[in-house]
């Protein structure tokens, strides 16, 4: 093998003509998390800067939203 | 910023995976113990013990059930696992709503998944009029249970018997009263045993959907055709190519002379991207000018004539096909983000969406994510 060929990887032995790889909880957490780190983070910069409040308050029932369905997947993932 | 808090997105291409109950609630109790159910099954591989669904004796242990808890993108496979693993938001419509809510998208278009994206499982059932009533019950819990949850958050979407053409027209009638706005047909029947759109089986059906003014939605690998690769290709190559299964059906109505029957018929092609349009309808115009003379094809119109007035496709990430949009038509793109599907990019499509249209005309744009999809699908906003 080559430098260029990378690591050997197993191939799957199922096709899957309907290409239905699901998101899962563990990635839909991570995410989830990404998410809500970038959006905290947005919505400390609008309210240090223009106060727009229709903004604040759009991005803060998301982040609500976001880290009510995280805990959720918390609570799943965590009782594994 | 093109795309503006104002305008609603609307995904013409999303999935929803089908609950325990969905036919043992609705089925005659004689064929409860035939009709699709969730059972407990062993693979015989590892041992481990999988929620499957069972249907007339057969097991179906990769379908709707493939989430893969705990592994990253790279593992991503199919391994069929329990309810328990899916995010809620795959067959509670409530919880897809809050994820909606979360990705910034209005309304969506959810397919099939057990009994494949047209329900191509139940033309395989050996009692065909369980099959019949397997196809049936779906509807009406997508239509009565899942659609009817939030009704301006779904497009509603129903399959048909299709392997019987006199009932598959009574059931458009059914469903169109009961509010569905398209049909999802298999993208190549021919593939499937059934006659192709060349021959003028389909008529009948065709009619009842210009009646009705449902879309027939060919959502890509509903026909059960995979793309041809070789047996030791990378699984890379198959995903690749699925987008050419919609090329396929698309050329095939193309030079068809079914359409100018049909001329109300309106054809969604579902998840098969758009970037490839403008090389099709070109090589499809060229082999139209120089092979038509000895060919059973209308001898008026070139092919594209067909593609503006009949179908319309869909992208959730093509930058060529973007950049190309005026040659396809802007009245012809419409937008979708696949989920609960790991192509998805929940929970930042909205966002996704805004940097692949950064430099399309804010007019333009709200057509593409909202305006067409509303027009073709009937759909309009909640007043």
């Amino acid at each position: 093998m080559s430098d260029d060929e990378g690591p050997h990887r197993e191939q799957l032995a199922q096709s899957d003509c309907t290409d239905q790889d699901l998101l899962t909880k563990d990635e839909a957490r991570e995410r989830l998390v990404e998410e809500i780190d970038r959006t905290r983070a947005r919505l400390d910069a609008v309210k240090a800067g223009s106060a727009d409040s229709d903004e604040i308050n759009l991005l803060a029932r998301r982040l609500n939203a976001m880290e009510s369905i995280r805990n959720e997947y918390n609570d799943y993932l965590d009782g594994k | 910023m093109p795309l503006q808090p104002w305008m609603e997105l609307i995904s013409v291409d999303d999935h929803l995976i089908e609950h325990p109950k969905v036919w043992s609630d609705r089925l005659p109790t004689k064929h409860l113990d035939a009709g699709p159910k969730i059972t407990d099954w062993e693979r015989p591989d590892t041992g481990q013990v999988c929620q499957v669904w069972e249907y007339e004796g057969r097991i179906y242990p990769y379908i709707g059930l493939n989430a893969v808890a705990g592994k990253k993108p790279e593992e991503y496979g199919i391994e069929p696992v329990r309810y328990d693993d899916m995010i809620p938001g795959c067959y509670d419509p409530k919880a897809r709503v809050a994820d909606m809510d979360i990705d910034g998208v209005q309304a969506m278009t959810c397919f099939p998944s057990f009994p494949r994206f047209a329900g191509a499982v139940f033309a395989e059932g050996e009692d065909k009029e369980l099959a019949k009533l397997c196809s049936a019950a779906w509807n009406d819990f997508h239509l009565d249970e899942w659609a009817a949850t939030a009704p301006d958050r779904f497009i509603p979407v129903a399959m048909l018997p299709f392997w019987d053409l006199e009932a598959s027209v009574k059931e458009v009638h059914r469903v169109a009263a009961k509010g569905a706005k398209c049909v999802t047909f298999p993208d190549l029947p021919d593939r499937l045993g059934l006659p192709s759109v060349h021959s003028d089986h389909w008529d009948p059906l065709l009619s009842a959907l210009e009646e009705t003014d449902l879309v027939l939605a060919q959502h890509f690998g509903s026909g059960g055709f995979p793309p041809p690769i070789a047996p030791d290709a990378p699984f890379a190559v198959f995903i690749t190519l699925m987008g050419t299964m919609s090329m396929t059906a698309m050329t095939d109505w193309l030079f068809s002379n079914t359409l100018y029957r049909h001329p109300k018929l309106k054809i969604g092609l579902s998840e098969g991207g758009i970037g490839w349009i403008p090389y099709i309808l070109e090589r499809c115009d060229s082999v139209w000018r120089k092979h038509r003379f000895y060919n059973n094809i209308n001898q008026d119109h070139p092919p594209s004539y067909l593609f503006e007035k009949h179908i319309h496709g869909c992208f959730i990430e093509d930058d060529f096909g973007v950049e190309m949009r005026h040659m396809i038509g802007i009245d012809k793109i419409t937008w979708e983000c696949d989920y609960p599907h790991s192509d998805s990019f929940w929970p930042q499509s909205r966002e996704r969406a805004a940097q692949a249209l950064e430099k399309v005309p804010d007019d333009e744009v709200h057509r593409i994510v909202e305006l067409n999809a509303r027009e073709f699908y009937n759909f309009p906003r909640a007043a």
